[in-house]
């Protein structure tokens, strides 16, 4: 292709842009819409994976140690169970300082427990986090088999219902950003649609003075691109403001509550939104034009 | 140059449009195609410019045999046939010189060519000082002859003129036609397609009489007389 021609498709397809400009901004907002509508649902998606793995991650599994063991003893025990498949890491806590934290949970009233200073009956502990919260049961049983581990405790029930809600929303997430997506993409064709039915006459005088196929589409093409990354970076802007000043401010507030900053999910955002809008912008042009230019 | 020999055409609905027409018109060729509406002109037309397929017979247009033509080289076909329309079909985003201009660039035209050929072409229908005006900004006999400029600007060898003064009044249909004359002294093949009577005994030129799909009289000089077409 000559550069001549290059240029004269390129200035074609900004100049349509900006002579058709009332069909430009209609199919320039269905794009951003329709992106806006995903990306809120994903980042919705993205945050719930978020809390369950938060939810995941405090939920430990504790190993007390024999109390006939020395402290020394006890703390020798880390090499063994941090060997253990799918354990993440193993934290000690003597009894005393578990006794502090104990105290610490009574608040005020921790003087009813003054008494068990001498005679502390809690034993020395490590806590253990999970590389995957369905290996629980697994790690559990291993962590029995140690000489020296008097007891465990692991919430299994917990962990399978976790994993189960999990599941589903990844599921219910996935399934609506694909009918979404598939909508997205029936409603930007129809817009382009339309807007080629607008200028069905243009193309028709373009195919009967002699324009190759080529030569009609490609302008046409250069225009639904340009307008598809120009609706996606309007709804970046958008979804960043929305999202960063509204959604994470209010939330900030609830400390329970985590949020991932808008920078996390940037390329999940970027990729979905400039794919989308560069397959529905010139690939749809592309497919759509196709009716047209039988003349 | 055009050979149609026992061209018929039926439309997917039934509608027989053309039967048995035989056709000759030689390079450099003046034409009158007459006829009323629904005779067959404009199917005699379209099957000249490969917009749609004959059902039957043969066709030759300018070199390209109109039976075995690749979608590829329609573009071709139209390219060596200038065609001006009725509704001048101008693109109303643009200006006069960009209309022109168009046609040359859609054949691949450096700019450099586009930029001395289309005020030439211009300066021969009279409208060197309109180029920048829009379409809607012009006459209806000045529009036209922005489709008839358009229709030369490639130097096509022929130009098929499909009711070229139907919008246009009696001043300026003779305008119009007188224009298409001047072109085709130059050397340019002519089909005038028309139903205007006064219009078609104003020239003395071949006249070619279809009604019902039939070619019904082809005579040099002829005239435009049966009142019933």
């Amino acid at each position: 292709m000559k550069i001549y021609n290059i240029t004269y498709f390129l200035r074609e397809g900004i100049s349509s842009i900006f002579s058709h400009r009332l069909m430009s901004f209609a199919a320039m907002s269905v794009i951003t819409a329709c992106l806006l509508l995903m990306g809120s649902f994903s980042l919705v998606a993205v945050n719930i994976d978020k809390l369950l793995e938060d939810v995941e991650n405090k939920n430990e599994i504790v190993a007390f140690v024999n109390e006939t063991y020395t402290e020394e003893q006890a703390r020798s025990l880390e090499t063994q169970i941090t060997d253990i498949d799918g354990v993440a890491s193993a934290s000690f806590m003597t009894k005393t300082e578990a006794l502090d934290n104990f105290k610490k949970d009574f608040g005020d009233e921790s003087g009813i427990l003054d008494g068990l200073d001498a005679r502390n009956p809690l034993r020395d502990r490590f806590t253990i986090t999970l590389r995957d919260i369905s290996q629980t049961q697994a790690v559990a049983d291993a962590l029995e088999t140690i000489e020296g581990v008097a007891n465990v405790r692991a919430r299994s029930d917990i962990t399978d219902k976790i994993m189960q809600v999990r599941d589903v929303t990844t599921a219910i997430c996935t399934v609506l950003i694909l009918i979404l997506m598939f909508v997205s993409i029936f409603i930007i064709s129809n817009t382009v649609n339309l807007t080629m039915f607008n200028r069905r006459e243009e193309i028709a005088i373009m195919k009967m003075i002699g324009a190759t196929n080529g030569f009609v589409r490609i302008p046409f093409i250069i225009e639904g691109v340009l307008i598809g990354l120009a609706g996606a970076t309007l709804a970046l802007g958008l979804q960043w403001i929305v999202y960063e000043y509204l959604v994470v401010g209010a939330l900030s507030t609830l400390s329970f509550m985590p949020v991932v900053a808008f920078g996390e999910c940037m390329s999940l955002i970027l990729i979905m939104f400039y794919g989308v809008a560069l397959l529905v912008g010139g690939l749809g042009s592309a497919i759509t034009l196709r009716k047209f230019l039988k003349v | 140059m055009v050979r149609l020999l026992d061209v018929c055409k039926v439309y997917e609905n039934g509608t027989p449009a053309l039967s048995g027409i035989n056709l000759k018109i030689d390079d450099g060729e003046f034409v009158f195609l007459v006829g009323s509406s629904a005779s067959g002109k404009s199917t005699i037309v379209k099957i000249l410019t490969s917009e749609v397929k004959m059902t039957s017979g043969r066709g030759i247009v300018n070199g390209f045999n109109l039976n075995r033509i690749k979608p590829s080289k329609i573009p071709e076909l139209r390219r060596s046939v200038g065609i001006v329309f009725q509704d001048f079909r101008l693109i109303d985003k643009k200006t006069v010189y960009e209309n022109v201009a168009f046609a040359m660039r859609a054949v691949g035209a450096p700019p450099r060519i586009i930029k001395k050929r289309v005020p030439y072409v211009l300066q021969l229908v009279g409208l060197e000082h309109k180029m920048k005006s829009f379409p809607n900004e012009l006459s209806g006999g000045e529009r036209q002859r922005v489709a008839v400029a358009r229709a030369l600007v490639n130097n096509p060898s022929m130009i098929i003129a499909d009711e070229p003064t139907g919008n246009l009044d009696p001043k300026m249909s003779i305008e119009i036609m007188s224009l298409l004359e001047k072109i085709n002294e130059l050397g340019t093949t002519m089909l005038v397609v028309t139903h205007e009577r006064e219009l078609v005994n104003e020239f003395s030129k071949r006249v070619i009489a279809i009604d019902q799909g039939r070619i019904i009289s082809d005579k040099m000089g002829g005239y435009y007389q049966n009142e019933n077409l």
